[in-house]
């Protein structure tokens, strides 16, 4: 196998041999490594290391890709052939561009654990200790479904003929403990993970709490009684909910009309409280870059202020469909991608979000959100876990129901956001939000 | 793919740190994608996927190592680090591999790549002008067409040596329909162990009028209604409910850890004596199928669920092992870059004696899937939840409107009880991907239609 520079100036040379003007490799490459602990021993440990090489090629404005893990100099002509075949085949009315690097690259901090401390970690006695300490935890506890360490590094490499020359590496480490929680007459399961970037994420005591409570807390559940209510979603869940939307605000949705928010730029489509941001130069972030997957500059942006909308989310070609720049969301195609995505927190407690609401659901987990989505009509139904809030307080857990609304109704009827902003384990992140007008259905 | 004389050489060293069984999993994988959106190509895709997954095995515990590099190097750089995991002291070890025959009970006529894509636009191109002529409400169409060979090879330290060959095909066609601010996308979706001869017999005609007409009907659709009732499920969705309902949990990825709630139930009754309910990988060019399983196994028909009663459960050679059961010939994974496990290939419940028409007929009240767009579960808790797209409501015996999609929930311990008609339709349908432990694997299902007596229905009013 040849050094990847080398590989790459091949297939640049084999572009021009014929004819080709304009070409891009994007190349990456992973180390991984798992541990999985059952019964106080690991059960099981994998190692990864993968790399692979998108090739692309534009021919007549529009951008053909191949992407290969094989790296042999005998397949260099298939690679080549393969992505201008890709292009050939394109007809859409838009064009596909090349970025050749121009602007100022930010200099960012994105997320990496606590190396040094990860380092001097026994990872197998720190996984033996989690599942130790969560039977000890509760008598409730009856079986501890997994305990994980996995970490990962990567590295990308952007170069095309238009003088682009970009890299970037990452590096990602978690721990998780999964467990199911019985009452003797059903069993709930419940976790908790981290990312060892804060001190907390170290402390198997405090992850233990955190899991245990999760399952424990959702025992000697009650059926939900049938209605329309206002609903607290909890920040993690109410994460996962923008998260599933956030096809709406890409441009190539609305252009499709598959976002029902076109041509409302400079509308309200939102509760006046919700202002929610996409910032890829957050310190610390998740998803934090200094550039997205054309190699444009990220940019800070608010996608709505105030409940305003203010962009939609481009990328290079869209962004020329629409004669305005590129907002640093590209994808290479005509989607767009986020990056840390975040609605702004306001400044109440979750505890008064629910003396505001008096009664009602909190829900703290929504289940198959991924398909439950129809963006088009904005119809959503989804599974959900939660507790009762009455008189402002948490009451009983909930049996597994389900919740119906419309995302676009949801973004309005926003009727306050708390103050608790987390990004659990996810570059998407959100306060408590409560929200009127949820239909929910159980037993 | 590899010489038979490295492959030995790579699952000795992998066995050098004296693990008791060592297996290496080596895949090339040529895939295509073309997507159409309003009768333009948007998106041509193609890869090439080329690397090899190593497991050591000692005991009840299991190491695993991929590489993209098929070099001698890169492979023994693997098989080392598999083998370093067990953390055991050097051994020599010998393989000898014997190349056994695999049956083909696959026959593909036409290879799907070389020089086809100009016909597959074609075709992506007729299947789109033909529903867009149905109606002039249809303002949008969307169709695609996939196709991937992938080549693997399955070799272990009891000498197997496995070779096969997969060429799947997908197709898919999706029109948007809209009047009076009401929009509504279908989908019609098809796929086989097939080659291109999948997307030509198509009868292209009939798909987009039926899915088109079906998306102009739901612009009629009203709100859904919320709470327990009566649900009847056609071939589809009953699918994926009992994909959710019943076979993740009978899974030895969650049984061995007794993180099933079926755990412990073999002998027992845990459906209603009307479900029948069996994984069969041998279905010939079925979406699910193959010649062996990613352990180099011969697929099988594995019977589940025998008249209410727990016959046994999906299990790999790994947890196998740790249940004390065979292995079913049902280990999978997505790539060499995920280790397998047990997973379902083609569900089917098998026919009861009811006619379809005598289940709406005896329905006082309640909700008709038709089609459904997934869902999940969690085995250890048992709550499971799928997505109906398209539904109809059924009043006093006769289905009366078209209703939005919900959600629809339960819990696996009880749902299955409660299944108190089965139709004598079965049909096996559907072209999806599961996504689980060992990454996104095609599975489809059939099933008869059935009715679950009541279930929580997610709806909007």
């Amino acid at each position: 196998m040849m050094l990847i520079g080398a590989f790459i100036d091949k297939l640049f040379a084999e572009a021009e041999k014929r004819g080709i003007a304009e070409y891009q490799a994007v190349y990456s490459e992973s180390e991984s490594f798992d541990l999985q602990l059952f019964r106080q021993k690991i059960d099981r440990q994998s190692g990864s290391r993968s790399c692979g090489l998108t090739f692309a090629v534009r021919i007549n404005g529009k951008i053909g890709r191949f992407y290969s893990e094989c790296f042999a100099e005998r397949d260099i002509p298939l690679i080549v052939s393969e992505a201008a075949g890709n292009a050939a085949n394109m007809e859409c009315e838009e064009n596909f561009f090349f970025y050749d690097g121009h602007g100022a690259y930010e200099t960012v901090r994105p997320y990496c654990p606590d190396t040094e401390r990860l380092g001097r970690l026994d990872k197998v006695a720190f996984l033996a200790e989690l599942e130790k300490k969560a039977y000890a935890a509760d008598s409730r506890v009856s079986n501890v479904v997994s305990v994980s360490y996995h970490e990962r590094f990567s590295r990308r490499i952007m170069r095309n003929s238009l003088g682009l020359d970009l890299q970037a590496e990452r590096k990602t480490a978690r721990a998780g403990l999964w467990l199911s929680a019985t009452d003797g007459h059903s069993v709930k399961s419940g976790g908790y993970a981290v990312m060892f970037d804060k001190p907390e994420d170290f402390e198997t005591d405090t992850i233990v709490f955190r899991a245990v409570e999760d399952a424990v807390s959702r025992l000697n559940a009650e059926d939900i009684v049938s209605g329309k209510m206002p609903v607290v979603f909890k920040n993690t869940a109410f994460a996962d909910f923008i998260e599933a939307i956030s096809g709406i605000f890409c441009a190539y949705e609305a252009d499709s009309d598959k976002s029902r928010l076109k041509g409302k730029i400079g509308m309200p489509v939102a509760s006046p409280k919700l202002t929610l941001i996409d910032d890829p130069l957050l310190d610390g972030g998740y998803a934090t870059a200094a550039f997205d997957d054309e190699g444009v500059p990220a940019k800070y942006k608010e996608i709505i202020k105030d409940g305003v909308l203010k962009t939609f989310l481009f990328g290079l070609s869209m962004a020329d469909k629409y004669k305005c720049a590129s907002t640093g969301n590209g994808t290479g195609g005509l989607a767009s991608r986020i990056f840390n995505y975040y609605v702004k927190p306001g400044d109440k407690d979750a505890d008064r979000l629910f003396e505001e609401m008096g009664s009602g659901i909190c829900v703290d987990r929504l289940n198959g959100l991924g398909v439950a989505v129809d963006t088009v009509s904005g119809n959503l139904s989804v599974a959900a876990e939660g507790f009762l809030v009455r008189n402002g307080k948490k009451a009983a857990a909930l049996n597994q129901f389900t919740i119906a609304c419309n995302i676009y109704d949801v973004l309005k009827n926003i009727r306050e956001v708390g103050n608790d902003l987390t990004f659990y384990c996810s570059s998407s992140g959100s306060p408590s939000v409560l929200v009127d007008g949820i239909t929910v259905a159980g037993a | 793919m590899l010489k038979k004389s490295l492959v030995e050489t790579v699952l000795a060293r992998a066995l050098e740190n004296g693990g008791d069984f060592a297996e290496i999993f080596v895949e090339k994988s040529h895939s295509a994608g073309i997507f159409m959106s309003k009768r333009q190509v948007h998106s041509s895709q193609s890869a090439l996927n080329y690397g090899a997954g190593i497991r050591v095995f000692n005991g009840s515990f299991y190491s695993y190592a991929d590489t993209s590099d098929l070099s001698e190097e890169g492979l023994m750089r693997a098989a080392a680090q598999a083998a370093a995991a067990t953390g055991l002291p050097k051994a020599a070890a010998v393989v000898k591999c014997f190349p056994q025959p695999v049956e083909n009970r696959h026959q593909i006529a036409e290879f799907p790549f070389d020089g086809k894509n100009a016909e597959k636009i074609e075709l992506l191109r007729q299947a789109s002008e033909l529903a867009y002529a149905c109606s002039d409400k249809i303002i949008r169409t969307d169709a695609a067409v996939f196709d991937k060979v992938q080549d693997v090879l399955i070799a272990n330290s009891d000498g197997l040596w496995a070779e096969d060959r997969r060429i799947r095909e997908r197709f898919v066609l999706s029109p948007t329909a809209e009047s009076g601010g009401e929009t509504f996308q279908n989908s019609y979706l098809c796929g086989g162990l097939r080659g291109s001869e999948l997307l030509r017999g198509l009868a292209l005609e009939e798909i987009a009028g039926r899915t088109a007409a079906e998306a102009v009907e739901m612009l009629e659709a009203v709100n859904c209604p919320a709470g327990k009732m009566q649900v009847i499920m056609n071939s589809m969705a009953g699918g994926v409910f009992f994909h959710e309902a019943g076979g993740h949990a009978l899974e030895a990825t969650a049984a061995a850890k007794n993180a099933s709630v079926f755990c412990g139930k073999k002998g027992e009754r845990i459906a209603s004596p009307l479900v029948t309910m069996i994984d069969d990988g041998t279905i010939p060019n079925a979406w699910g199928s193959s010649n062996i399983d990613d352990e180099g196994l011969p697929t099988r028909k594995n019977v589940l669920i025998e008249k209410g009663i727990l016959k046994g459960f999906l299990a790999d050679r790994f947890n196998a092992r740790i249940m004390g059961v065979e292995p079913t010939g049902s280990s999978r994974r997505e790539s060499y870059r995920y280790a397998p496990t047990s997973r379902m290939n083609n569900t089917l419940i098998l026919n009861g004696n009811d006619k379809p028409e005598d289940i709406v007929k005896n329905t006082e009240y309640g909700v008709y899937a038709v089609q459904v767009r997934g869902g999940s579960v969690n085995p250890a808790s048992g709550d499971f939840n799928f997505s109906v797209s398209r539904a109809y409501l059924v009043e006093k015996g006769k289905i009366t409107k078209p209703v939005k999609g919900a959600k629809l929930i339960g819990n696996c311990v009880d749902i299955l009880k409660k299944i108190d008609m089965v139709g004598n339709d079965m049909s096996v349908s559907g072209a999806g991907y599961c996504g689980s432990k060992s990454g996104r694997v095609p599975v489809c299902h059939g099933t008869p239609t059935l009715r679950v007596s009541s279930m929580t229905v997610g709806g909007q009013k």
